[in-house]
């Protein structure tokens, strides 16, 4: 059975549907990760399994146990805060036991459990410490070992590296995997950075206007998109409308035919969107599928260069320009070029 | 250069209306009454610390400061429980209403501070309002005016906005995260009162508690009109030094060692902050 289950979970705020009839389940021990722009629902949801907000309708059950009208005080869930949310006139050590203290755990056994987490999150030697007197990044992990400390059957993270600059970011990923895998516990972090989500999650599940688009594995969200939406948020720039063609064939608006593979037979006709990756299109001939355009404009990404190639009947490709083997051979602004790809890179999207 | 023309009339101003007055009012104190225009001896001439002497030899003035002391200090108790939980309130309302909330608070200074006093001679003699809605519910009558009770309510609710608003303004700016933390970390309501809102709201408190004490202890209007007669306090001592003695260096005196005893407490009170 499910650790988390959540079984049509609505919010309203006013008029306004912040979550709308949303099942979801959980497994223990996974580090599921809740992925949505703003506005789209993911704060609400963490906030109504942490118990801040009462939802209109639906179900959360925990282990088996209802938790649906607990108070935040009552719920074995515990949550790290966007802004870390600790108490200024505490020392670390005292944050950090502080949900050991009103589980009325005797003083040695806080202690221990305190340095335990400590070690756990490398912080030993700030124990005595102000939160004022820590970085950000230290109080990030005060925060999580503070979560942590009184084993909640649920951890719940908001956002934990919004507020961490870009290398301190990719650096406290993996002490988040480290920590989650030590602890054993359930994980529910919400975040609206993709590659965060790729990174770290077991699962995602893709958050739009308080519903799931889509919840799969990363590989599952990435490569098989289940619509236009889920595709654009995960960064597929070229989305072209059409209609199937023959078999193996869709015939794309502006571009004409194309060889696509589709995962299962549509009748012929049927509108359709293809989504392209940028990094699955090529410059130059050499696939099974090729057109002729000429280059907009390009963007210097460090790995790669973006161009934005025009076509003669209207459309527009964006295609990433892998720099693996160096800048000499970029096509400039204003440049014939040929964009070819294969055809399981054409992902059918009918929704 | 440009700093000292921007604060010169700060300074002009402090000088001459909170410095002068203290200076011209601590050198009368050591002067001695006689009868005459001015009634003193002139300043500075014979510095004579009598009036120091009588002040603590005199049972009756110490007497009327332990007597104010209490005043302010039940007064200052009373203000922060009455006035604690409606700054909460005020700050955890959402914020359109807040605005509207403080105006209540402040809307008694709209009135004269006399006229407000008054008002609640009407609300406690023993014909008034009270009283009277005792009668209906056939109760006996109480005798509410001109006793400690009164000079208690009178204070309080003179100075009550003086506790509410510095508390507000530390409420208004608590991070609600900590406190939902607290709560998700397994902290009952009132343990997260007690473990995070009270605790850093501790500024907020010595702020009021300042503003509130210190004006209370040296209050004659309200122990003058709601108190008994026999509620001699330290500003009703004073008025009459000044008024009904004519002895200003005596009453010149009690104020110094009023201003001077109300001094160290706020010292510590900055020196802590």
């Amino acid at each position: 059975m499910a650790q988390l289950a959540i079984e049509g979970l609505t919010v309203r705020y006013g008029p306004a549907i912040a979550l709308d009839r949303l099942s979801l389940a959980i497994d223990a021990g996974e580090m599921f990760v809740l992925l949505g722009g703003s506005g789209s629902g993911k704060t609400t949801l963490l906030r109504t399994l942490g118990g801040f907000i009462q939802p209109d309708a639906g179900r959360i059950t925990l282990a088996g146990q209802d938790i649906t009208r607990l108070p935040p005080h009552r719920r074995p869930v515990n949550t790290t805060f966007q802004s870390y949310a600790l108490v200024p006139h505490m020392s670390v050590a005292d944050n950090v036991g502080f949900g050991l203290r009103r589980q009325g755990v005797a003083r040695a056994e806080i202690a221990a459990r305190v340095r335990e987490l400590l070690e756990l999150v490398r912080l030993s030697d700030f124990a005595t410490r102000r939160p004022d007197a820590l970085s950000g990044g230290q109080r990030q992990r005060v925060a999580l070992a503070r979560a942590l400390a009184p084993r909640p059957r649920l951890l719940l993270l908001d956002e934990p590296m919004s507020a961490l600059d870009r290398n301190l970011r990719e650096q406290t990923r993996h002490e988040l995997l480290r920590i989650q895998r030590g602890a054993g516990t359930t994980f529910v972090l919400v975040t609206h950075d993709q590659d965060e989500a790729l990174a770290m999650a077991t699962r995602i599940g893709l958050l739009h206007q308080g519903r799931l688009a889509q919840v799969g594995t990363p590989a599952e969200i990435y490569e098989r998109p289940a619509s236009r939406y889920v595709a654009a948020f995960m960064g597929a720039a070229n989305l072209l409308p059409g209609r199937v063609g023959p078999p193996g064939t869709v015939e794309l608006d502006g571009i004409g035919p194309v060889r696509a593979a589709a995962p299962a037979p549509l009748p012929p006709g049927s509108v359709i969107h293809v989504a392209l990756r940028p990094e699955r299109l090529r410059i130059g001939a050499g696939g099974a599928n090729q057109v002729n355009g000429t280059v907009a404009e390009s963007a210097y990404r460090g790995g790669s260069v973006d161009h934005l190639v025009r076509l003669p009947g209207g459309a527009a490709l964006t295609v990433a320009q892998s720099l693996g083997e160096g800048t000499a051979a970029l096509p400039q602004p204003g440049a014939a070029v040929t964009v070819s790809w294969d055809p399981d890179a054409c992902v059918l999207l009918t929704e | 250069m440009n700093r000292l023309a921007v604060l010169a009339p700060l300074w002009a101003w402090l000088g001459l209306f909170v410095a002068a007055p203290v200076v011209i009012v601590a050198a009368l104190s050591f002067s001695t009454s006689i009868p005459g225009i001015p009634p003193f001896t002139p300043l500075l001439v014979a510095p004579d610390p009598a009036n120091y002497a009588v002040l603590t030899e005199d049972a009756f003035y110490l007497r009327a400061a332990l007597r104010s002391l209490a005043v302010a200090g039940v007064s200052s108790a009373a203000c922060l429980l009455i006035g604690y939980p409606m700054a909460l309130a005020i700050a955890r309302a959402p914020e359109r209403r807040r605005p509207t909330l403080l105006l209540l608070v402040m809307l008694p200074f709209w009135t004269g501070f006399l006229l407000r006093v008054t008002a609640w001679i009407g609300l406690l003699r023993d014909e008034g309002w009270i009283n009277a809605g005792l009668g209906l519910l056939g109760l006996a009558p109480l005798r509410l005016l001109y006793t400690d009770f009164a000079m208690y309510i009178g204070v309080t609710y003179a100075y009550l906005p003086f506790m509410i608003l510095p508390l507000y303004a530390r409420l208004s700016r608590r991070d609600p995260d900590v406190e939902d933390a607290a709560a998700d970390l397994g902290a009952s309501p009132l343990v997260v009162f007690l473990t995070v809102t009270l605790p850093l709201s501790v500024p907020g408190i010595l702020a009021g508690l300042a503003l509130v004490f210190i004006p209370a202890v040296g209050e004659y209007v309200i122990p003058e009109l709601l108190g008994g007669p026999s509620a001699q306090t330290l500003g009703r001592a004073l008025w009459n030094e000044f008024f009904a003695n004519r002895d200003w260096p005596m009453a010149a005196a009690l104020a110094t060692a009023l201003l001077a005893a109300l001094a160290v407490p706020m010292a510590l009170l900055r020196a802590r902050g």
